[in-house]
């Protein structure tokens, strides 16, 4: 199957590269990242009355979406010019 | 030019396939052909099979036979002859021969012949039901026929398939007789040869006990009487020759017709073969009708007779003399030219047409038994049978074709499924994989470090709360919007923000999806 051994392409290279990476620990302003994000985003939903979080949640939503749709009709298109000598080619 | 040049070599090559498509594929429905006659007598057998024929001879409005498949479509182009002109006058009688070559996908046919006399009291129907074996023979001379005494305009075979009448086929002839050749004159009636008497009509056993129709016929020649004679007619056996009918006047009328209709025995008829039906005539000179007939007659000198076993069959008989000569059935005994009174009627028997090889096409009609309407109808029944097996074919290419290349795109789909799709729990058991690939490295203990980013508070209308040491102490919230005008702001404020963010993003979903199509929707073009 193409996308299994694509997938596992992939995998075997981020194996390599965590490998090569070693395995230092997280220096300290590493470990205090998390809760300053979490600050962040406190303050961001402090500000539900201004700003309409639940939109914006759907919006990038949809164009996150919109960009697997487009990429999947590429692909079959993709697909398909192997069938029509090239023409439809994404 | 060339497109031109195209079509017609595609119409040419068409027309090459229909014709070389065509036989083959009216070959293929063609089966055991079964040839049938009708004419005199009737089968002594007919029995079993799955298709039957119905004859039907219309005195006054035509004459059809019925032929019907319910095994399967009956085809053939029946020939049909009236066989005798023996028309328009009581006592005579119709013969009708019709031959053809019949095919039932069954492979064998049943039949019944009769008679309908149009709108004439008389309509009768005599039937032979039973299969119709490889030629046959089917009457048409029903005892109802004789007294009509009305013409009969043509002859008609009809047959059908399935008892659909609206899916017949009907074939006529005129009624005509062509005149003996002279050279067949076999004899000639001459003075001192006795008169010949017959039982001319059929006598149908029914049960032991019955018969549903005895029929004795008597006719003399010109267009008088025959004066001086007397006849009886008797069943002997049954009722020890008692006379059933005679005619004490002493004479005998042209086409004198006796008949019994469904006659009851006395007692149950342990054998028919040894009960008679006869017809005597006698002949006294100068008698007067009032004479008892018994008294003048001179069984020794004059006295004729005929009697035959009732039998399931037919038999001809006539009666001729010196001065009335007129022959009917058997052999012909005189000569008539330019008329063909004198002609005997067929001999009885059956003939066999020998049909096609099972599979053939059936054999062209003798041209000189071959009907207009026969070849016409047999024709047209070809054509069309050519144009729905050639329909069919193509039907069944048609969806051999669509067939074929259904299952090629489910192969083809089904390939690219096997091809792309992955086993289920392929990408669970890969993250799983990456996670613990990724577990103590650098990156991973980066990740582990960040933990988890929640809210530290709860959203309200009160707004991030700011620390301000430089103005003094406690928490500020300026973007508070729980009430006054900054609520009306942050509501007006969600309004812009929400509007503006739902239409972006719908002109980005649509340019995004018609990116993918190869459709630019911002610029107008293709990419």
């Amino acid at each position: 199957v193409i996308v299994e051994a694509f997938v596992n392409l992939l995998v075997g290279v981020a194996d390599l590269i965590f490998s090569a990476l070693g395995h230092a620990a997280a220096p300290g302003f590493v470990r205090n990242l998390g809760g300053q994000l979490s600050t962040i985003v406190d303050y961001s939903a402090s500000m539900g009355a201004w700003v309409p979080w639940s939109a914006l949640g759907v919006a990038i939503g949809a164009v996150m979406a919109a960009h697997v749709i487009s990429l999947s009709v590429k692909v079959i298109r993709m697909l398909l010019s192997l069938f029509t000598g090239g023409g439809g080619a994404a | 030019m060339f497109r031109t040049r195209l079509r017609v070599g595609l119409a040419a090559a068409l027309a090459v396939l229909c014709v070389v498509i065509t036989p083959a594929a009216s070959q293929a429905a063609v089966g055991p052909w079964v040839s049938v006659t009708i004419g005199l007598p009737p089968p002594a057998s007919l029995s079993g099979g799955n298709c039957w024929v119905s004859f039907q001879s219309h005195l006054d409005s035509g004459s059809g036979a019925l032929m019907t498949g319910p095994g399967g479509r009956c085809y053939g182009g029946p020939d049909i002859t009236p066989g005798s002109d023996q028309h328009g006058e009581q006592g005579e009688y119709i013969e009708v021969h019709v031959s053809g070559a019949w095919h039932d996908s069954a492979g064998d046919c049943e039949g019944h012949a009769g008679f309908v006399l149009g709108d004439h009291p008389d309509n009768g129907t005599v039937r032979v039901a039973g299969s119709i074996p490889e030629g046959v023979v089917i009457p048409l001379n029903g005892a109802d026929v004789r007294d009509v005494g009305c013409d009969i305009a043509e002859v008609c075979f009809e047959y059908f398939h399935n008892s659909v009448l609206d899916d017949s086929d009907t074939v006529c002839v005129s009624k005509s007789i062509p005149a003996p050749a002279e050279t067949e004159t076999t004899g000639e009636c001459q003075e001192g040869e006795p008169v010949k008497v017959s039982i001319v009509q059929k006598a149908y056993p029914s049960g032991t006990s019955v018969y549903d129709s005895l029929e004795v016929s008597l006719d003399v020649a010109g267009g008088g009487p025959l004066t001086g004679w007397n006849f009886t007619a008797f069943e002997r056996g049954q009722d020890s020759g008692v006379a059933h009918n005679q005619n004490p006047g002493g004479d005998i009328p042209k086409g004198k017709v006796i008949r019994w209709v469904r006659r009851e025995a006395t007692d149950p008829v342990p054998d028919w073969s040894n009960v008679l039906a006869g017809v005597e005539v006698y002949h006294f000179d100068g008698a007067s009708p009032a004479d008892d007939w018994n008294a003048n007659q001179d069984p020794e000198s004059n006295r004729l007779a005929a009697s035959v076993p009732l039998d399931a069959s037919y038999w001809f008989g006539g009666i001729t003399d010196p001065g009335h000569c007129r022959w009917w059935f058997g052999e012909k005994v005189v000569n008539f030219p330019n008329t063909t009174q004198d002609e005997p009627f067929a001999a009885a028997n059956s003939q066999v047409i020998p049909g096609p090889e099972v599979g053939d096409p059936p054999e062209a009609p003798d041209e000189s038994n071959w009907t207009p309407w026969g070849g016409i109808l047999s024709v047209l029944n070809s054509i069309w049978n050519a144009i729905k097996d050639l329909a069919s074919s193509v039907a069944g290419i048609v969806g051999q074709v669509v067939s074929a290349i259904g299952g090629i795109v489910d192969d083809l789909l089904d390939g690219l499924v096997d091809l792309f799709v992955p086993a289920d729990g392929f990408f669970d058991d890969t993250l799983d994989g990456f996670s613990d690939a990724m577990d103590g490295t650098t990156l991973g203990n980066y990740v582990d470090a960040l933990g988890d980013i929640t809210p530290a508070g709860t959203s309200s209308c009160a707004g991030p709360s700011i620390s301000l040491p430089m103005v003094g102490p406690g928490t500020y919230q300026p973007l508070s919007a729980c009430s006054g005008g900054m609520s009306s702001a942050a509501a007006a404020t969600r309004v812009v923000i929400a509007v503006s963010v739902g239409l972006s993003a719908a002109f980005a979903v649509i340019r995004i999806v018609g990116r993918g199509f190869g459709w630019d929707p911002g610029t107008g073009g293709r990419e």
